[in-house]
């Protein structure tokens, strides 16, 4: 067996080394070489002698680069045949084939990078196709051969073929090239969440996501011993705005069995978020009452999709949301319980004024004028450095490099590095790995030893000069610059927050109607307008109020029941404090309220048993604990209820169990 | 245009290449998209909801217009909320090209490589 594969094997080498006959197969016979490659890739190396190895790689590359004229030479045709086909029935079938050519070649790409990195080539990435520049680099420094003598990939044309990562066999490369575990905060943090969404995502291509950034910020670390210094004094740079979410609710009415609150809140700010993110509708089950709810965005953007052009044509949409509950008697399969006769009521919400959301013209303006110029302010002073460095050397006396030096020397480093990402990826002690955390730092120490040894070696050695006057820039401009534009990003997320949390405390008027089905009472309607106002004069105390009619749908005189069945006003005040049992990244708070409600009930009057004016104080309360988990409790007392003339007093209590924001915090927990 | 990868891109000289960025998502939270060519301020020729940033190719063959971009995602956008990036040059080769980046990417920033080269 072993005998017959070294025969194969001489057979290919011998077909594919000579140059008439792989000159005649460039073009010509692309299925001929993927045969032949199929054959070489079938073989174990690990049965093989070193020289033999060598010999076996060398052939594979050969046919590799072979391939990729091949198919470079089919997706031009195809392309041509794109075009001629277009708008025809054909037009599929050929755009098909090419997205098959141009995958297949992404995916040779992948294997000449990785190839020509083990075999210590120059040049690591697959043929060029442009005029190559001398690219002055760093010395090797690998264990495993990972970089070339020189160092050098100028002029690649690799592509990492992102959408073929998994189905493109993936020689393994196993260690870094050089260590940079001693890489400034600001890169070594970027460098650390590119590995762990790798890990997340599988998709290497976001090891260069923030390529031009992470070879700026190698490139001021090796350029002096003070710029070194200042970049390490840069703080990594927070996104602005993240804020953990820590509200939600839309459920049940206030008079629905299972209310722990007896006033009904505008609610509505979050709804559209979550119906949109649960497909559009959003189920909640208290254990007495299943909540379905949604809004008509929600359902306009189900038949197109939810993106920010759709939102803002939608118009009125964005202000109606709709509920339904249903009485539970399934505990086992929610929508069981969705059926006409354990429907308890349904209602309808429409936002009148106030606009809570990020999208209100306060909040926009605030945002144009000051956050959006500090955002952009980072991005320009590091893209001015990049500029400096790739431009500016035309200016200098000392004319230290070729005109594409820097992009060279960047284009080295960063090209390969998908697929050095997706070779070390591929080798066991990654597929071993335990955690998540294990296997991102194995790709952040891939990227950083690339950085290293591309970047950091050549500029440090002086390979790639960098004059006087370029370390003069960086060491008073470029760094200054990039730390006043990060401390001003700092005063920013603090405007940022400040205003978000504002934006949380204008007055919302909000109408509603519900409409109440009772198996063993007559039916009716409840109109109210609920409005909501956080800078009140009883700040921090929010007030809540609620003013509502209520109608029967078919009055029962018998049961002395007229057209209007109700009045009813109610007020709250809530307030919040920190929560003692959450951990520190969870941004729940301890939620309380005062709640007064009065309630005149038309039925009630002239009957001995039942009191018509029915008032109710209530105290809610909310403790969260952690990861999601909360007890909801309230205590009140009645003067009576709507069948009795009884005072009564209640204590309500029970676990609240949100998954949303259990898996948010996860996610929060791990990123940290 | 020809696909290295997401984030680099061939180029040619005089080509007009468009970065159009779908926020997807969102619901009533606002989106932004803030870019940077060369270190210069990229202006959005779309809208706030439908960003669009166009450049034309103007550096010489063997260097790199560099378009630093980043996404924001503020405190309300919704867990799934994320922004689809489409690039598009002349007789693209290797697209659709782009990227998404989402809120559950913990780098909220891109730098999108376009390398030029001879025709």
């Amino acid at each position: 067996m072993k005998g017959s594969a070294y025969l194969n094997l001489i057979l290919v080498l011998v077909l594919c080394l000579s140059p008439t006959l792989c000159l005649a197969q460039n073009i010509t016979d692309c299925d001929q070489l993927r045969g032949s490659i199929e054959q070489l890739e079938k073989m174990d190396i690990n049965t093989m002698s070193p020289s033999l190895r060598q010999l076996y790689k060398e052939s594979l590359l050969t046919l590799y680069t072979q391939l990729n004229q091949c198919l470079m030479h089919e997706i031009d045709i195809a392309t041509d045949m794109q075009k001629a086909v277009a708008k025809t029935g054909a037009a599929a079938s050929v755009e098909s084939k090419l997205r098959a050519l141009i995958n297949e070649k992404s995916d040779i790409d992948g294997k000449i990078t990785v190839l020509r990195t083990t075999l210590n080539l120059a040049g690591a990435g697959p043929a060029p196709a442009g005029p190559q520049q001398p690219v002055p680099t760093a010395p090797p420094t690998s264990t495993q051969g990972l970089r070339t003598k020189s160092g050098a990939v100028a002029g690649t044309t690799g592509a990492s073929g992102t959408t073929n990562a998994q189905a493109a066999p993936v020689i393994p490369i196993c260690s870094p090239s050089a260590n940079y575990d001693d890489a400034p905060g600001i890169l070594k943090d970027l460098v650390t969440k590119h590995a762990a969404f790798i890990v997340s995502t599988g998709d290497p291509d976001f090891a260069v996501q923030t390529g031009p950034q992470i070879v700026l910020y190698t490139i001021f670390d090796a350029a002096s011993d003070n710029s070194s210094k200042l970049v390490r004094a840069l703080e990594a740079y927070q996104y602005l705005g993240e804020t953990a979410r820590t509200d939600k609710q839309l459920g049940a009415s206030a008079k629905s069995d299972g209310a722990v609150s007896a006033i009904e809140k505008p609610g509505f700010a979050w709804l559209l978020g979550f119906a949109i993110e649960h497909g559009g509708i959003t189920k909640k089950n208290d254990g007495t009452n299943l909540t379905l709810s949604t809004s008509l965005y929600s359902l306009y953007a189900l038949a197109r999709k939810d993106t920010a052009e759709n939102y803002a044509r939608a118009g009125i949409l964005n202000r109606v949301a709709l509920a339904a509950s249903f009485a539970v008697d399934n505990k086992n399969n929610d929508l069981a319980n969705v059926r006409r006769k354990d429907l308890t009521e349904w209602s309808a919400k429409v936002r009148l004024f106030g606009d809570r959301s990020t999208r209100a013209a306060k909040f926009q303006t605030f945002f144009a004028e000051k956050i959006r110029p500090a955002i952009s302010e980072r991005l320009r002073e590091i893209g001015k450095s990049i500029e400096f460095l790739e431009t500016d050397f035309a200016n200098d006396v000392d004319k230290v490099r070729p005109a594409s030096a820097y992009s060279d020397l960047e284009d080295a480093t960063l090209t390969p590095l998908p697929d050095l990402v997706r070779a070390r990826m591929a080798c066991p002690n990654y597929k071993s790995a335990t955690t998540d955390e294990q296997r991102a730092k194995l790709l952040s120490d891939v990227i950083l030893g690339q950085l290293k040894t591309g970047i950091y070696g050549p500029v440090k050695s002086g390979q790639f000069k960098l004059s006087q006057r370029e370390i003069t820039h960086i060491e008073q401009q470029s760094l200054p610059g990039l730390k006043k534009a990060l401390d001003n990003l700092v005063q920013a997320d603090k405007d940022l927050k400040k205003m978000f949390e504002d934006a949380q405390t204008g007055p919302l008027g909000t109408f509603a109607y519900t409409n109440h089905r009772q198996a063993n009472a007559s039916d009716y309607s409840e109109t109210k307008f609920i409005f909501e106002q956080d800078k009140s004069f009883l700040r921090p105390l929010k007030l809540t109020g609620n003013f509502g009619l209520s109608f029967y749908n078919k009055p029962d005189p018998a049961l002395n029941q007229q057209k209007l069945r109700d009045v009813s006003a109610a007020l709250s005040f809530d307030g919040t404090s920190r929560s003692p049992f959450t951990e520190a990244e969870n941004q729940s708070k301890i939620t309380y309220s005062f709640v007064g409600r009065y309630e005149r009930l038309l039925e009630n009057r002239r009957l001995a048993q039942r009191k018509p004016d029915i008032g109710t104080v209530q105290f809610v309360m909310e403790i969260p604990f952690m990861k999601g988990l909360s007890l909801p409790l309230s205590l009140s007392y009645a003067n009576a209820t709507e069948e009795e003339r009884k005072k009564n007093v209640k204590f309500n209590f029970g676990f609240h169990l949100d998954t949303d924001k259990l898996f948010d915090l996860l996610k929060a927990t791990t990123s940290h | 245009m020809k696909k290295i990868n997401s984030f680099t891109y061939d180029v040619h000289a005089g080509e007009q290449i468009t970065i159009a960025v779908t926020p997807t998502n969102f619901g009533s939270s606002l989106p932004d998209v803030e870019a940077v060519l060369d270190g210069t301020d990229l202006p959005n020729t779309g809208t706030n909801d439908a960003p669009v940033f166009q450049f034309t190719v103007t550096k010489p063959v063997g260097q790199t217009h560099r378009a630093l971009m980043e996404f924001i995602f503020l405190g309300d956008a919704p867990p799934n909320s994320f922004y689809q990036v489409d690039i598009s040059g002349q007789n693209d080769v290797g697209c659709p090209c782009g990227f998404i980046i989402a809120k559950s990417n913990p780098v909220k920033e891109a730098g999108i490589r376009f390398r030029v080269k001879a025709a």
